[in-house]
């Protein structure tokens, strides 16, 4: 044991508590770090990969619901149309944003060497971290924007 | 005080009840006062698991890490790359 009043390094004071075999608790923080670790890379890439049918699966839904609220011949002005159309581009802009995320990652790095695989998993997962943050964004624009659309246009038939 | 890297001294250890010491990477940074008065971040608790050298199984011991004034510890973990084993 060390002295009850600790260590002296480089001006810190280190006190050493008693040494103890893993608690059940700590055990299981340890394999939940694990998983966290380990999935970290996966769920970023799975989330842009769903992102992008939603996305794009939006698009249909909203133009379908507009058809349907739409007098068959009903004319669009150009600002109107405009307005009308924003939400298919703001979802084509979002589902290209995750498209950005899903992409591969071309990068090299040694698996002996633990700092360069850290340093590409830090890449990855900050340009997936970006990719979902404005894509979810641009979704949630679209989303908001296309109901208004079609609030605006209930009874328009 | 003393200039040596930081270690722990672990003894008895709970896999082998040997004797072993671990040198520490502890990561700091200073600490600044915007409001004029002393703000010394005080010691940190952590718990740091350690591998048994002779074993090879896991165990967890606590330490209490008091920084110099005008700094904060960050991280401490083992240091593996200089490892040594006295028992």
């Amino acid at each position: 044991m060390n002295d009850p009043d600790g260590d002296f390094f480089d001006g810190m004071i280190i006190e050493t508590g008693e040494a103890t075999p893993l608690t059940p608790h700590n055990q299981a923080l340890i394999l939940a770090g694990r998983e966290l670790i380990s999935e970290s890379l996966s769920v970023g890439r799975e989330f842009c990969k769903s992102m992008i049918s939603i996305s794009t699966g939006a698009i249909p839904i909203y133009l379908g619901i507009l058809a349907f609220i739409l007098p068959e011949s009903y004319m669009l002005g150009i600002s109107r149309g405009a307005l009308i159309v924003l939400p298919v581009l703001l979802f084509l802009t979002a589902a290209a944003v995750f498209t950005y995320g899903y992409f591969p990652l071309t990068d090299s790095f040694s698996l002996d060497v633990i700092e360069e695989i850290e340093a590409v998993r830090g890449r990855v997962i900050s340009r997936r971290t970006a990719a979902a943050r404005w894509g979810f964004g641009l979704f949630l624009a679209a989303s908001l924007l296309a109901a208004l659309m079609l609030v605006a246009n209930i009874g328009a038939r | 005080m003393s200039k040596s890297p930081p270690q722990i001294t672990v003894n008895p250890c709970p896999n082998c009840q040997g004797h072993h010491t671990f040198p520490l990477r502890i990561r700091r940074s200073p600490v600044m006062s915007l409001s004029g008065e002393a703000n010394q971040p005080g010691p940190r608790k952590f718990t740091l698991l350690c591998t048994c050298p002779k074993t090879g199984q896991t165990f967890q011991t606590e330490l209490t890490v008091t920084p110099p004034p005008s700094e904060r510890i960050v991280s401490v973990e083992p240091d593996p790359a200089e490892e040594e084993d006295e028992s």
